[in-house]
């Protein structure tokens, strides 16, 4: 399994020191100091780690604990993972609940209230049809003053 | 090839192939149900190859209407019966054809009644292939009721019934009309696009009258200046009454209960192209025709397209029924095809014809994946099911493939449709859209990755129910790989279908820009 | 005199008189109880008519112009043999014994009243006017009770005569102000009498309007049209349903429009607005009701609002889409009437729930029902579409848009309730799978509104422009 590993490492090694050497893009090169400080940090990183975790010269509890409250906050991952977690579940997650619920019982709601309420004036429209032959008279007469109303109110 | 194409009228035959094949069955098949989807593979077939070759033999470089049919209708009134093709309309009809070929196939498990199911669905196919390819305004028209009454019967007759609780200040109505059964999601779909319909009609009649009332040709339209006034209310009635078939919010509710309670290849050509009608007929008709009335109301329809593309997604995150979850997915796609028509850029308008496309596949393939879930799961409870990815590898693989180009990952059509027009947003004059349709995409991924992985890549379900549930078989993996195989393919070669479009869009916008 | 030569205005209504005739004697002299053999001879007679209806000229008057038979008359003639023809037909497959042994007197009143109907399509002046209204009007009355055992039928018959009298009481009332500022019975001079602006001719006017408004049942005139159609017979309604409104559109053509050059713009306010309530009204009546005769009866009503839509454009252009929306509306309403026919024949129940699973049962009887319903909605590839379109299309050129936008709405209300039956019968199960026996005449008779239906729907042009010729003369 360390074979691929190795390979990338090899690659990864390879093509930085060959871009370092033959300097390819000049308008992107780095300030002078810049190089020199990663390389250098980068290797007292290995070294520090080889020293406490290879060597075990250094006690690695007694670093943790003099890092104090860093260490555990490191330990609780800076809590960057709660937060991806609070915001996916209380914020997102929220949100769709609310616009689910708004899109089925508000915005559909209102159109469904509009059918029942055709449905309804449909059904109350009807009951003027009352089966007395004077309320049908009544029809024809108020149907002839609703034209006479109409057609004179402009004048 | 041109020339042999143009040697018989091959839109006629591509748009009524179906409807032969439909009376074919409705006359002939009687007894024999493989003679049902025999005859039903067959019309398809040829309209998908007919289209095909069609969409090869276009001649780029002369754009413009091609293909040309007339006939007259009613001289009197200016009717004719006028086809024709451009490059927007051709991707169209390429997409008719690959869905209904497909949704053929999928639905070759429907038992009960399936020589009507059959007839209905080619009679619903022919109308949209009219829209598509229509140039009279009038038979336009005509065509796009032929592509909505018969919905009606199918959600009606072969659909299924959930059950909704009422709830909210509106909850009282919600028993009278009967939500949740499949003749509500029927009802209700049908009255809806036919209440669309009567803007579309009005705007119909008011252009005809304002350009001299000598004909519906759009041709003929195209070269008529409207006064600004009729177009800004002319351009109003398209847009809602296309857009309700578009999806446009707050007037998409119809979708939502009309996708999941509709038989899966209805589902399928439904979200996969007859929103895309709608979506269609606003820049045929609306851009096409009313360039002040867009320059003035472009701003509407891309505001709303963003209210379309996130809420959508989180609407679509929030439901716990699969059919559901993609129903509201297509509500938020159909989102940023209006989008990139709003932009009004060359970039954002071919992302939004691309979009119609991509999202048409896609979300074809989508459902075509759930029925055969539900088909053999029994369940479409998203949080019910676990672990199916062990027990049917394929529709795993064809399910994430498909979700993948819903959130728009590169080698997808999706990536290439939403790339373009967010670009196009960012291009636009109101360059904030460009914050809503990432977020968009953002949810979508977050949706999209959730349901994947809880249905299909996780741990196996203890349910009794689900065990031993079989892969897809047999004519089931026709559909998925037509579906998976245009995805991958229009993702990592979009000139493919850009080429076309391009010509298409252009002119469009140039008589917008001319006066901008 | 050229008048009573077959091609002169009173030629057809003098054949009808000598088939009155011939029906009246041999109905009294037969000596069967059953005398539906009369009924056959009215059908042959009607044929007869028919025929000779296609092969008259327009273009002729007679008394001074007081009777005309321009190519208006003739389209309406045609159209009311026709619509009577088909309910003659229909009439003959009903099984009640009355229907028999009365089958004389039956047919007798029908072809009265198409005389009337007849006459009342060429008529120009008032007091003709009148007498052939009454003489349309008063057999109809009879003829909804005619079932005189049934409480319902008397019932409705009575309420029907009330209604109609008082109506025709409004309208001579009407008539006696126009007459009384044009000093003559001659309709022609409506349209100097109106320009005079005298405030006793719009008063009448608008009460002959009012007395006609009852014929063609618009809202609120309608009201005698539910419990009439549910309780007469149903062939008889199916008739009823679209000759007596036929002709009274063919009076107010006659009256309101003939000859008035633009003043005609005056009435658009009249009848947007009677289009309107009438639209609206008969729509959402029609959508809780649960028989479908009564249903019938409501969407009709729509039906004539939609018509009005047309008049209100007030133009060639109007008129003629008016005229090819009755052609429709004739075949997709009778059509509709007659499958009910069928279905309360064969399950005794004019419900909705008697349509269960009738496309499963009959299934031809169901898809015939299923196009009238989608001719009546304005669904494309039936007739009902082109008709609907054309109204609409005649209004916006008038620049009517907010009626043809109320229409257009309401036609999806319409929807609703025609797609509620279509529901019932694709949609649900049947309760049992015989299928419904239909009797023969009654099967040719929607048959032959079928294919009216269909044919129209694909291939509307010869009517368009017939209806274009017809409509010229008034303008």
């Amino acid at each position: 399994m360390t074979l691929p590993l190795w390979i990338l490492a090899a690659l990864a090694m390879g093509i930085g020191i060959w871009f370092s050497v033959s300097h390819p893009e000049v308008a992107l090169a780095p300030p002078g100091w810049l190089t020199p400080l990663a390389i250098a940090v980068a290797v007292a990183g290995i070294a520090l780690a080889w020293l406490v975790y290879g060597l075990r010269a250094i006690s690695a509890d007694r670093l943790f604990e003099s890092f104090a409250w860093i260490g555990e906050a490191a330990v609780e991952r800076f809590w960057l993972d709660d937060l991806f977690a609070l915001v996916y579940r209380r914020v997102i997650l929220g949100v769709s609940r609310a616009t689910g619920w708004v899109d089925r019982y508000i915005v559909d709601g209102i159109l469904n209230a509009l059918s029942a309420w055709t449905l309804t004036a449909g059904d109350r429209l009807r009951r003027i049809q009352t089966g007395q032959a004077q309320d049908y008279l009544y029809g024809i007469a108020l149907g002839v003053l609703l034209l006479m109303v109409w057609m004179r109110w402009p004048k | 090839m041109s020339s042999f194409l143009a040697s018989f009228p091959v839109l006629s035959v591509i748009t009524w192939a179906p409807f032969v094949g439909a009376i074919l069955i409705m006359f002939l098949a009687r007894r024999s149900a493989a003679l049902v989807r025999g005859l039903a593979v067959l019309s398809t077939s040829v309209s998908l190859v007919l289209s095909i070759a069609v969409y090869v033999a276009y001649d780029r470089e002369a754009a413009g209407f091609q293909f040309y049919e007339d006939f007259p209708l009613v001289p009197a009134l200016g009717i004719n019966y006028q086809l024709g093709v451009d490059g927007m309309s051709l991707l169209m009809i390429l997409l008719t054809s690959i869905i209904i070929f497909a949704g053929t196939w999928a639905s070759w498990t429907v038992k009960v009644r399936s020589q009507e199911f059959y007839a209905l669905l080619l009679i619903l196919v022919t109308g949209v292939y009219g829209v598509f390819v229509s140039l009279d305004l009038f038979v336009l028209f005509l065509f796009y009721e032929i592509a909505v009454l018969p919905m009606y019967l199918l959600i009606g007759i072969w659909g299924s019934s959930g059950e909704v609780r009422p709830q909210g200040v509106f909850g009282w109505a919600f028993g009278r009309t009967g939500v949740g059964t499949k003749e509500y999601a029927a009802m209700k779909l049908t009255l809806y696009l036919l209440f669309g319909s009567a803007f579309i009609l009005v705007g119909i009649l008011a252009l005809y009258v304002a350009g001299d009332s000598s004909s519906f040709s759009f041709l003929e339209m195209e070269l008529t200046q409207f006064d600004p006034k009729l177009q800004s209310w002319v351009f109003l009635a398209f847009y809602v009454g296309f857009g309700i078939l578009a999806g446009i919010w707050p007037l998409h509710t119809w979708s939502p209960d009309g996708h999941a309670s509709a038989p899966t290849a209805v589902s399928m050509l439904h979200a996969g192209v007859l929103m895309k009608l709608g979506a269609y007929g606003v820049v045929r008709l609306g851009m096409g025709l009313l360039p002040d009335g867009t320059l003035q109301w472009s701003w509407l329809v891309g505001t709303i397209a963003c209210v379309n593309i996130v809420y959508g997604a989180f609407s679509a995150m929030a439901q716990t029924d699969l059919k559901y979850v993609i129903a509201y997915s297509s509500v938020s796609h159909m989102g940023v095809v209006m989008l990139g028509m709003a932009t009004l850029t060359e970039v954002g308008l071919n992302g939004s014809v691309f979009q119609m496309f991509a999202h048409g596949i896609m979300t074809g393939l989508f459902f075509a994946l759930v029925g055969l879930v539900y088909e053999k799961s029994h369940s479409r409870e998203i949080f019910k099911m676990s672990g199916f990815g062990r027990m049917m590898p394929g529709i795993a693989t064809a399910f994430t493939i498909a979700g993948l180009s819903s959130l728009g990952l590169p080698a997808t059509a999706g990536f290439v449709a939403e790339l373009l027009t967010f670009l196009g947003a960012w291009q636009s004059s109101h360059a904030w859209w460009l914050f809503p349709g990432v977020l968009g995409a953002y949810l979508t991924s977050v949706y999209v990755l959730r349901v994947t992985k809880q249905i299909f890549w996780g741990p196996p379900s203890t349910d009794p129910h689900f065990q031993n549930l079989p892969d897809a078989r047999g004519p089931e993996w026709a559909a998925l790989w037509i579906l998976v195989g245009t995805i991958v393919l229009f993702g990592v070669w979009p000139s493919l279908a850009l080429g076309p479009v391009d010509t298409a869009t252009m002119p469009l916008l140039n008589r917008l820009w001319v006066l901008q | 005199m050229s008048g009573l030569s077959v091609g002169g205005p009173l030629g057809l209504e003098l054949g009808l008189a000598v088939l009155m005739l011939l029906v009246f004697f041999v109905g009294l002299f037969m000596r069967s109880e059953d005398k539906r053999r009369v009924g056959v001879l009215s059908a042959i007679g009607l044929v007869i008519l028919f025929g000779l209806a296609w092969r008259a000229e327009g273009g002729t008057e007679m008394f001074r112009g007081a009777l005309v038979q321009d190519e208006l008359a003739l389209f309406f003639k045609r159209l009311l043999i026709l619509s009577t023809l088909i309910g003659v037909l229909a009439s003959l497959s009903l099984r009640a014994v009355a229907f028999a042994r009365r089958a004389t007197e039956y047919y007798l009143a029908i072809l009265a009243s198409l005389l009337g109907m007849l006459i009342l399509a060429s008529a120009r002046d008032l007091i003709l006017l009148f007498v052939a209204f009454e003489l349309m009007s008063i057999p109809l009355y009879y003829l909804a009770g005619f079932l005189k055992r049934e409480p319902e039928a008397v019932e409705a018959a009575l309420k029907f005569f009330l209604v109609g009298t008082v109506s025709s009481a409004v309208l001579a009332y009407g008539l006696s102000f126009i007459y009384g500022v044009a000093g003559t019975t001659d309709v022609r001079a409506i349209a100097a009498a109106m320009s005079t602006g005298h405030p006793m001719m719009l008063l009448g006017m608008l009460l002959a309007l009012g007395g006609l408004g009852f014929k063609i049942a618009a809202f609120p005139f309608h009201m005698w049209v539910p419990d009439t159609y549910e309780a007469a017979s149903t062939p008889f309604v199916a008739w009823l349903s679209v000759a007596p409104k036929a002709a009274g559109f063919v009076v107010i053509f006659r009256l309101y429009l003939e000859g008035m050059g633009d003043r005609v713009l005056f009435w658009v306010p009249a009848a947007a607005g009677l289009a309107t309530v009438t639209i609206i009204g008969g729509n959402l009546m029609a959508i809780p009701q649960q028989n479908v005769k009564r249903l019938l009866a409501y969407s009709g009503v729509a039906h004539i609002g939609y018509m009005l839509i047309g008049f209100a454009a007030v133009s060639a252009n109007g008129v003629a889409m008016m005229l090819f929306y009755l052609v429709a509306y004739l075949f997709g309403n009778m059509g509709a009437f007659l499958v009910v026919e069928a279905v309360a024949q064969a399950e005794g129940s004019e419900g909705v729930a008697a349509y269960r699973g009738l496309a499963q049962r009959s299934p031809i009887l169901a898809l015939c029902m299923l196009l009238f319903l989608l001719s009546l909605g304005g669904i494309p590839f039936v007739a009902g579409f082109w008709a609907k379109l054309y109204v609409f299309w005649a209004a916006a050129e008038q620049g009517l848009y907010w009626l043809v936008l109320v229409g257009a709405v309401l036609t999806v209300v319409a929807l609703f309730y025609y797609l509620l039956i279509a529901k019932s019968m694709y949609i649900d199960a049947p309760e049992r799978r015989d299928p419904i026996p239909v009797a023969p005449l009654l099967s040719f008779c929607i048959f032959l509104c079928v294919l009216g239906v269909v044919l129209l729907g694909l291939y509307p042009k010869p009517l368009v422009v017939a209806a274009l010729r017809a409509a010229g003369p008034l303008f």
